[in-house]
């Protein structure tokens, strides 16, 4: 690995505060709609794309673009008939993707370092790049301002918001585009295998502390910034990859989480216990 | 509804079912579990298409006739551990019939929410979240979010489900009392108590095997 220089680290703390908006907010959405399978498989249907933008000399990026974004779209619609073979299916998509991939890189000329996609590399990202999640941040803010009521409508009670007449399905398409987006940009700073943990764990952590919708989206991005944040201080510190950092911080603080809210039901069962006695 | 038939992926769920509903009736829709009750009133709702006939609402196309009913669905569709206030399940009910693009509540909407919640004396729930309610006052909450719309119409999904017995009975007492405004379709499938409630019942599995007012009969239609 190369050495990470004082402007990489600036990079990667703009990049990391800008994805950790993105995360927030579609990571809560991802909890609540059960999306975590889906979202972890996005991560590897992108490696598709970028296996063909390797062997045909385009840009990985974009390849990966269309993968996520076309992968969101075909898994929602798998999502959507929900039954036996669902899960079957997003697996084998996403292996096949990640397996054509793997194929495609072998067989171009170029030299490849695998780590970089698997575990993340935000500090070699590009002004462009940058520029790029800044983009999305702002599109994904501007949804969830926007739709705001609908959204939760959405989140909360899909059946009563498409009887209510709204238009749930255009709702999602525009969410599923806006996943494929975000898991790309998550996964740069933290890889594609470790997507899934930087999703999950900062919205299950704030639904243990506030029973407030608004209040579980802001607090989920105080807490994606607060990992990232100190996830990229340690990667810089030790000179490693910036998604195991990440990712160990978010699954620590997880896990306290859980251990706190565990103490404190213990805690109210023996009061409630010693009042009915 | 005129010869309404509903598939699932070519499964036969609801078969031919003509059914008249007359405005002011409180009609108990009974039958067996995967008898396509439920699909019955989803195509009603227009929540599932029809393979063949048609419904009218009103006198207009089901599908076009959104905000003419209020829907009650059964509890477990939803998640009860989403971060939400009562008050904010309640406004639902107030959405508009599109994409939703900037959409922000009016004080008339604030103000009819909170009507709704006195007259259903549920005012003293307004911020507590959803998930911290019992199941009969969960059942208010859904009953209040169908009616802010304002519906000539309330479709009720088994709302007395795993209810215990006394908030079952004042639920088909407020259903009883918005009966003298509204037309209520209600799907029960194992309470008899509906019947001292309900003008009239519909038999259905698959097809539409009984309709009328002799309420106390069904049990006998069960086996033939």
């Amino acid at each position: 690995m190369e050495e990470i220089t004082h402007l990489a680290l600036q990079h990667a703390l703009i990049g990391g505060i800008l994805a950790s908006i993105i995360s927030g907010i579609i990571g809560v959405i991802v909890l609540e709609k059960r999306l975590v399978m889906m979202s972890g498989g996005l991560a590897h249907v992108s490696y598709g794309g970028i296996g063909l933008g390797l062997y045909y000399h385009f840009p990985p990026l974009i390849g990966a673009i269309i993968f996520t974004i076309a992968g969101a779209l075909g898994i929602g619609r798998l999502n959507r008939r929900r039954n036996e073979t669902t899960d079957v299916l997003i697996g084998v998509f996403w292996s096949v993707c990640m397996a054509f991939g793997v194929l495609l890189t072998q067989l171009s000329d170029i030299d490849v370092d695998f780590d970089n996609y698997l575990f993340g590399d935000i500090f070699s990202a590009k002004t462009s790049t940058l520029w790029m999640i800044f983009g999305v941040a702002v599109a994904v803010l501007l949804v969830f301002i926007a739709f705001y009521h609908v959204l939760k409508a959405y989140l909360f009670d899909e059946e009563y918001a498409e009887v209510q007449g709204v238009k749930v399905k255009g709702l999602e398409t525009i969410l599923f585009i806006l996943l494929g987006l975000s898991t790309l940009i998550i996964l740069m700073m933290v890889g594609l295998v470790l997507t899934v943990g930087l999703y999950a764990a900062p919205p299950a952590i704030a639904k243990k502390f506030t029973k407030d919708f608004k209040k579980v989206v802001l607090l989920s991005i105080l807490l994606n910034m607060i990992f990232v944040i100190i996830g990229i201080s340690i990667a810089y510190a030790l000179q490693i990859a910036s998604g195991s950092a990440i990712i160990f911080i978010a699954g620590a603080a997880y896990f306290v989480a859980t251990f706190i809210e565990y103490v404190r039901r213990r805690r109210r069962m023996v009061d409630t216990e010693s009042l009915n006695a | 509804m005129d010869q309404v038939t509903v598939k699932y992926n070519h499964i036969v769920a609801v078969h031919n079912v003509s059914l008249a509903v007359e405005e002011g009736e409180f009609v108990a829709i009974a039958g067996p579990n995967g008898g396509g009750k439920s699909s019955l009133i989803k195509a009603i709702l227009d929540l599932v298409p029809l393979a063949s006939g048609s419904i009218q609402i009103f006198g207009q196309d089901h599908r076009k006739a959104k905000g003419l009913i209020g829907y009650i669905p059964q509890q477990s569709v939803f998640d009860s551990k989403f971060p939400i206030t009562v008050r904010d399940v309640i406004l639902m009910g107030r959405l508009p019939a599109s994409l939703g693009f900037f959409h922000r509540f009016t004080r008339k909407d604030e103000r009819r929410v909170d009507e709704i919640m006195e007259e259903l004396k549920i005012e003293s729930l307004a911020d507590r979240p959803i998930g911290e309610l019992s199941g009969g006052q969960k059942q208010k909450v859904l009953l209040a979010r169908a009616l802010v719309t304002d519906p000539k119409m309330l479709i009720l999904d088994e709302p007395t489900a795993s209810l215990d017995p006394p908030s079952k009975k004042q639920i088909y007492e407020l259903l009883k009392e918005l009966n003298k405004k509204l037309t209520i379709l209600m799907i029960s499938h194992d309470d008899e108590r509906i019947f001292d409630y309900a003008t009239s019942v519909a038999y259905i599995n698959k097809k539409l095997i009984y309709r009328g007012n002799e309420v106390r009969s069904f049990d006998k239609m069960a086996t033939t």
